[in-house]
């Protein structure tokens, strides 16, 4: 971290993407006019609003409430659109131009490369805050609104930015076109639209019960931290990704990444139990258990499109004691240690989303922790259904995704490995599209034929007609993915050997140069 | 020693873009990369300067591997790629700064390196000009600048005089020669050979991914071309010459083009001498004798067979 400390502030200098970003962004017009743009609505609104109560006999006492209401969306949409937009839409370009490409010959790391992108954006973000903050202080005076609302507010809306911030930089590092990445960025626009409504929503409850009341209670900051925690563990997930992808496809790209995730999936689990114990309830567990098999699935397809050669960088770096090669194994890049990675995971989170429902752990963690006489919860046929779910779904993915790595070493090899990753998506896709068109066409196809049982769908788990079914989808994907570890077993074992130190060669004898 | 190319092989998906090349050059050196396109030049330099990893092989750089220190060879190498800065927003001066300091360079030591190079590649007068509104030539000057800020001992340039007017080529190739008498490896690619002749005193030719030639100029001379070739201008009957000299030892092949006599001829330098006083004693009235000398062009032509991949 290149950071001023008093041994270097005489020397220290910044980050040169923040250097050249900011130039840039003091001459760009998009800034420049954001900016008055973004003055002008708060001048008129708070005008207006300030003229219309001036018609008015009895005085409005939230006249300030009213105006924050306005100013928070608009600062919202700059803070979570406007500027990772800006930011994302440079380096996106930089990368299809081949400017970006110049950096990595210089001195510069991938990873100084992204936090100069992201701090140019956080300085961007604290100027538009830095420009609304006045405003909104303003509104405490009008009433309506206490000031400890109006910071702690702001803070939400300020990390918030960021992480979007952060986001947008990592789907512009994506290896992908143009078009492709505005296809992936509209869901996150949308989701991030939704944040905006979900803002208001938030600040129109918080102005209402006030937050000053709130802020030495729990209630306030259970909530609120483990809040905080989801975000900084997504940012940090963001960040680390985009630097992995800027990196060259030499350097262990995946080591970081994977020591990251299991680093929190740890750190959910502990939140998860923390919460389950305190509330009462499997919710949290369940929820934990969903999110994170979803998660390891997207990481499985990632794994299968990774290549099976490890560059010569990487190999000098594998250990070479046993148990240190063996763990190294699971963590660096390569096609094999990232599936076995993310089932070692899997299998624990689903084992440990099921213990859950099977025994009272929870309940004698949460009377040994409190003592409190909390009312020991049962669990229900539901929860049991919904645990074993996310243990099928990943089992089902982990069986195509196998099958679509053996189509690919087997048949295709000269395929880029991306085509493994492709095979993994379509299999599935097929098998739970063609079975439905034969139904179609021979005039069969119902709701109730597509909530049958449909084995080897992976959809049909989600529209099941009797919850019995899982058993069999259970039996089923248990089938699909023993098969396919049988077929790629020689392709692992291959793998594994393969897997071994490169000891640093000697320095050869120079060539002799020609006489001139 | 200073860069040595060893097995070097890449790949892309069935591609074979650079196939067992082995060639080295050192200070000093400014060495002609030719070849027609998709011969694997760019490919080369792009691993020397380590945007790309060698499928198999290695590059050296002072006995430094860039596949475990790309690092270090990223302090050691300049790049001037075939692509020239698109900056709209960002100056003359900006650019190389910017560079100076993604190169670790801080404070008067970077201010000193950021002058000189500008100084050095003639950009003074448009340091405040954007890079959008530059020339072509002057945009190759800002290029060569940014690479070597740094001061790099090896510097690489993939086709830097493409699409230059012939006074910036002059321009850059008087640069060039200037950055060879500062003691740097230089690699040079370009497809006109005729500025390459005048300022490498080594080639490497490749074609289809294969590595053909590599050495001196002369070194390389000598294998592609075996025979001496010699103009003759003759007062009198050249029929009678070419009859004479298809008759003497040594001499290959003889012809008459133009009004002049264009033999081959085997054998040292001397040979030509001896011919010469041969045919003056048997009475020849010789207004000139000249060894044709053989450049860039001419090696590439014999060497290469023209196909692309």
């Amino acid at each position: 971290m290149n950071l001023p400390t008093l041994s270097n502030w005489r020397t220290w200098e910044p980050n040169p993407i923040v250097v050249k970003e900011l130039r840039q962004a003091v001459r760009s017009w998009a800034i420049t006019g954001m900016l008055l743009v973004f003055l002008t609505i708060l001048f008129f609104v708070t005008v207006g609003f300030l003229l219309g109560e001036s018609f008015t006999i009895n005085p409005n006492q939230a006249l300030g409430r009213d105006i924050f209401q306005v100013f928070l969306p608009v600062l919202s949409v700059v803070g979570f659109f406007f500027i990772p937009i800006y930011v994302a839409g440079r380096l996106t370009a930089e990368r299809q131009e081949g400017n970006v490409d110049m950096l990595y010959i210089t001195t510069l790391s991938p990873a100084r490369i992204i936090r100069g992108k992201l701090l140019c954006g956080i300085y961007l973000t604290v100027l538009f805050f830095s420009v609304c903050a006045p405003f909104m202080v303003f509104t405490n005076l009008l009433r309506g609104i206490d000031l400890p609302t109006v910071f702690v507010l702001l803070t939400i809306a300020f990390l918030l930015s960021v992480l979007s911030l952060q986001a947008a930089i990592f789907l512009s590092c994506l290896p992908a076109s143009k078009g492709l990445k505005i296809l992936v960025g509209a869901p996150s626009g949308m989701f991030m639209m939704s944040l905006v409504g979900m803002m208001v929503a938030m600040s129109s409850e918080m102005m209402r019960e006030g937050v000053g009341s709130r802020l030495g209670t729990w209630d306030f900051w259970g909530p609120t931290l483990s809040a905080l925690l989801l975000g900084l563990l997504l940012f940090g997930f963001f960040h680390l990704a985009a630097i992995a992808l800027v990196s060259p496809p030499s350097a262990n790209r995946a080591l970081p990444l994977r020591a990251y995730l299991t680093g929190t999936w740890l750190l959910t689990l502990g939140v998860a139990v923390a919460w389950s114990v305190s509330g009462g309830s499997l919710e949290p567990m369940n929820s934990w258990s969903s999110v994170v098999t979803g998660g390891l699935i997207v990481a499985l397809l990632i794994a299968v499109s990774e290549g099976d050669d490890v560059s010569l960088r990487i190999r000098r770096t594998i250990p070479i004691n046993p148990m240190k090669r063996a763990l190294a194994f699971f963590f660096y890049s390569g096609s094999a240690g990232g599936l076995a990675w993310a089932c070692m995971l899997s299998v624990a989170t689903v084992l440990l989303g099921a213990l859950a429902t099977q025994t009272d752990w929870l309940n004698l963690l949460g009377s040994a922790a409190a003592g409190r006489g909390r009312a020991a919860w049962v669990t229900t046929g539901d929860e049991f259904f919904f645990a074993w779910v996310p243990g099928v779904l990943f089992l089902y993915t982990l069986a195509y995704a196998l099958f679509g790595l053996f189509i690919h070493r087997r048949f295709q090899p000269h395929r880029s490995p991306i085509f493994a990753g492709l095979c993994s998506v379509a299999l599935p896709a097929l098998w739970a599209i063609v079975p439905n068109l034969v139904l179609f066409f021979v005039n069969r196809l119902s709701w109730d034929a597509l909530q049958e049982r449909q084995l080897g769908n992976i959809f049909n788990v989600f529209a099941l007609k009797d919850r019995a079914f899982i058993a069999d989808h259970q039996l089923c994907a248990v089938f699909l993915a023993a098969l396919g570890l049988v077929i790629n077993l020689s392709w692992f074992r291959q793998q594994l050997h393969a897997f071994q130190p490169v000891p640093r060669a000697e320095p050869a004898a120079p060539v002799t140069p020609p006489p001139l | 020693m200073k860069v040595q190319v060893r097995g070097l092989h890449k790949r892309f998906g069935k591609t074979v873009a650079v196939d067992n090349f082995t060639f080295s050059f050192d200070n000093g050196h400014v060495f002609g990369f030719v070849g027609p396109n998709g011969a694997g030049k760019t490919t080369t330099m792009r691993v020397i300067a380590t945007l790309e990893e060698p499928t198999e092989g290695d590059v050296l750089i002072n006995g430094v591997s860039v596949r475990e220190e790309p690092e270090y060879a990223r302090r050691s190498v300049g790049y001037v790629p075939d692509s020239l800065p698109a900056h709209n927003d960002v100056t003359v001066h900006e650019y190389l700064d910017f560079y100076a300091r993604a190169y670790g360079l801080q404070g008067a030591k970077r201010r000193e390196a950021v002058g000189a190079v500008e100084e050095f590649t003639g950009v003074t007068g448009i340091l405040d000009k954007h890079l959008k509104a530059l020339s072509k030539g002057m945009k190759q000057r800002v290029t060569l600048g940014r690479a070597l800020v740094h001061n790099p001992d090896v510097l690489i340039l993939d086709e830097p005089a493409a699409g230059l007017d012939p006074r910036a080529r002059v321009e850059l190739r008087e640069l060039l020669m200037v950055l060879a008498t500062q003691n740097k490896a230089i690699l040079i690619s370009s497809h006109i050979l005729t500025e390459l002749t005048e300022i490498c005193n080594g080639v490497v030719i490749v074609e289809r991914g294969k590595l053909l030639e590599s050495g001196t100029v002369a070194d390389v001379l000598k294998k592609s071309t075996p025979h001496r070739a010699f103009a003759i201008r003759v007062l009198g009957d050249a029929a009678a010459l070419v009859k004479e000299l298809l008759q003497t030892p040594h001499v290959i092949n003889a012809r008459e083009v133009s009004g002049e006599v264009l033999l081959e001829l085997e054998g040292e330098e001397s040979a030509g001498c001896e011919l010469l006083a041969n045919l003056v004693g048997k009475g020849f009235k010789i207004a000139e004798f000249k060894q044709s000398k053989a450049n860039l062009e001419d090696i590439f032509m014999n060497v290469t067979k023209g196909g692309v991949q």
